[in-house]
């Protein structure tokens, strides 16, 4: 009889394997997490270089840098790779590194799949991105994809759906191992209303992605079938319907919105009570009014849609829905500024990223609100009107609040803290940047310039010169980000175990930092 | 997962097992929940012309029966571990099979390995053929259900040898 020690075991476990092999094979969710956020970044800098060449192009009235046609790709190219490429992927990178640790679980609940789910993203990014090398170009639709231009297109527009399909699949294999995750995985204890908000709202987000990824798989495969196998689903001079397109399209695209918004609002909701020294105000009523927003975002699609003509009575149904769902975002605005009242307050770049959110959140949604209202809606739409709040949720909105949860988890991530000084720096260039780029948008939009041009008239000359040095400016901040990063991975200090004493969730209360590769293997106990 | 683990003298019994959160009626809601939500919608788009949204919500709707079904299917995953007399005795139940494997406990070897990703292994050796145990076990687990079969199997061949 023996007892036979192989290789070495006894610290095996505190060591995570090394090479690139490591990152191409990997079935942990660190690993994956950190791979989306990288891949996510990386695709903001392409999107971000795309929207630069659209502002360099508009720095002056005329045609300067690009033809209107690659113009047009570039609107276009720019609106998927950062919607499917950036914003939603940085999310789901966070949703991989912090669910399993928020809800006291070793890992997701099919760490394979979750392999498969980041890497179908590269080779999407790909056709994406060799759209443009293509015969005829990419698609220069517009994100929207709507036909009959879509249908016109050279093969670059094949690409790009199929480029979605692959994305598609990514979001709903990510979506299934999120729920399945969170539901049947949490530790004893952890009922579902202890669970921290940013695991609800992800776990509301996952159950959107499920509902609506057929509709836009839908939408792309009948628009391949009608430019390829003869079918008219879309094409009128064949008796189908391009406005079935829009109503399909949005009632995938308005969810999506939410699809980023939602998690973008669970990070604030930690971010927030830490850095106030207070718990969430209204926790309840914060999950109630994120399901509120949930549902009715199913219910508000043709919004979109006003000027295409509809009858009164579903224009006011639609803008009365659109306008009930200010209320549940009252509720989470409210709460968020109740949690602040009277809280021990300190402003650290996470902070300052949150509350930066939470002001041009708020800000972009009151402008939005605008465009609810169908009389209004037929003077701006298509508008740099539109443009401007869209970019106020989607960049102060949702980007604002990822950078808000790279520097809150950075030290729990990495073990290190960033430089809070050049943090600060990145807080307030890319929030001066980023107001100088879009707030003067409204009042192009106002005055009548249309989007997707790539000329315009003189009257519009002055406010665009000023959008175009914002939009540069915030570019270049965010290659400090990426120095920040560098430098704290490279040679940052080493984190304390709570670097936030205010932070109270089970990564920060039950993990060293930073967090070991295998963690919550045992479950913990949660009271 | 939990574990339980009991000792006498020379013998040993360890039982290990998953823990899941959601019960089988929860189950049954979130994917019933998912899937008409699905359907339904993507039959509202069918009726008014654009039926291929349906093959699409299918297919979403069986990935879905599948990630559920292997959650159901594994929920009673166990593997129940002892040491008595003479034998070694492994039960393990994966996806509702039960195998069973019973080694001489005077040739089991414990061996334990590390596995890329930084897992351990946790393996019983007995005449050239392995059987890999604590599959269901954390790597803290595996170590220290090592050291108690160890232990145990030490303790059997001092009695044998005095």
């Amino acid at each position: 009889m023996q007892a036979v020690d192989a290789h070495g075991h006894d610290h095996a476990h505190d060591h995570a394997p090394s090479g690139i092999m490591r990152y191409v094979t990997t079935t942990n969710h660190k690993d994956i997490g950190t791979l989306y956020l990288w891949f996510s970044f990386a695709m903001f800098l392409v999107g971000g270089a795309m929207a630069l060449t659209i502002r360099a192009e508009l720095f002056q009235p005329g045609l300067q840098v690009v033809n209107p046609d690659f113009f047009n790709q570039m609107t276009t190219l720019h609106g998927l790779i950062m919607v499917f490429g950036a914003i939603m992927p940085a999310f789901v990178g966070f949703a991989n590194w912090q669910i399993p640790m928020m809800i006291g679980a070793p890992d997701m609940a099919f760490p394979r799949m979750n392999n498969w789910s980041f890497w179908l993203l590269p080779p999407a990014a790909l056709l994406l991105i060799i759209s443009m090398l293509v015969p005829g170009g990419s698609a220069a639709a517009g994100w929207t994809l709507y036909p009959p231009l879509t249908v016109q297109h050279g093969m670059g527009m094949d690409l790009v759906i199929f480029a979605i399909h692959i994305l598609g699949m990514s979001s709903i294999m990510g979506s299934i191992n999120i729920i399945t995750t969170i539901l049947n995985m949490r530790a004893p204890g952890m009922t579902l209303m202890k669970m921290p908000l940013f695991v609800w709202t992800w776990l509301i987000t996952a159950y959107l992605l499920i509902a609506v990824m057929p509709v836009l798989a839908g939408a792309v495969t009948m628009t391949l079938t009608d430019r390829h196998f003869g079918t008219h689903f879309f094409n009128a001079a064949g008796g189908g319907d391009p406005v079935l397109f829009q109503h399909i399209f949005w009632f995938f695209g308005h969810p999506e919105v939410y699809v980023i918004a939602i998690p973008a609002f669970g990070v604030v909701s930690q971010v927030l009570p830490a850095f106030s020294r207070k718990p969430l105000f209204g926790y309840t009523s914060m999950v109630y009014a994120t399901a509120s927003i949930a549902i009715l975002s199913f219910l508000v699609w043709a919004h979109h849609m006003y000027t295409v003509g509809m009858p009164v009575e579903a224009q006011l149904y639609y803008m009365f829905a659109t306008m009930l769902i200010a209320v549940p975002t009252g509720v989470k605005v409210f709460n968020w500024v109740a949690t602040m009242w009277k809280g021990s307050l300190s402003f650290e770049t996470p902070m300052l990223f949150a509350i930066g959110f939470l002001f041009l959140f708020t800000l972009g949604g009151f402008t939005c609100l605008v465009l609810a209202r169908s009389p209004v809606d037929a003077q701006l739409h298509v508008t740099y009107y539109l443009v401007a709040p869209v970019h106020y949720v989607m960049v102060a909105g949702a980007l604002f609040a990822a950078f808000a949860g790279v520097y809150f988890w950075l030290p729990k991530w990495i073990g290190k803290m960033y430089d809070e000084t050049l943090g600060q720096w990145h807080f307030w260039l890319s929030m001066i940047f980023f107001n100088v780029t879009f707030f003067v948008q409204h009042f192009l939009g106002l005055a009548g310039m249309p989007r997707r041009i790539p000329d315009y008239a003189l009257q519009f000359a002055d406010f665009n010169m000023i959008s175009s040095i914002g939009a540069f400016g915030f570019g270049l901040s965010q290659l400090l980000f990426l120095y920040i990063l560098l430098k704290a991975i490279r040679s940052g200090e080493k984190a304390p175990e709570r670097p936030w004493e205010g932070a109270d969730t089970l990564e920060w209360t039950h993990l060293p930092t930073p967090a070991p590769y295998h963690s919550f293997e045992t479950a913990p106990t949660v009271k | 997962m939990y574990n339980s683990e009991a000792a006498g003298g020379d013998q040993l019994a360890l039982f290990s097992r998953r823990r899941y959160s959601m019960s089988p009626t929860g189950r049954f809601l979130v994917l019933g929940s998912l899937a008409a939500v699905t359907l339904g919608i993507s039959l509202g788009f069918a009726l008014n012309g654009a039926w291929p949204l349906l093959p699409f919500a299918g297919i979403e709707c069986v990935a879905l029966y599948l990630a559920f079904r292997w959650l159901q299917r594994h929920e009673d995953d166990y593997e129940f571990l002892t040491i008595e007399d003479q034998s070694l005795t492994v039960e393990s139940c994966v996806g509702g099979t039960v195998e069973r494997r019973s080694l001489n406990r005077a040739w089991a070897q414990v061996v334990v390995e590390s596995q890329p990703q930084g897992r351990v292994r946790l393996l019983l050796r007995s005449h050239g053929r392995d059987t890999e145990v604590g599959k269901l076990l954390s790597n803290e687990g595996k170590l220290t259900a090592a050291a108690r079969i160890r232990e145990r199997l030490s303790a059997r061949a001092l009695t044998i040898k005095d």
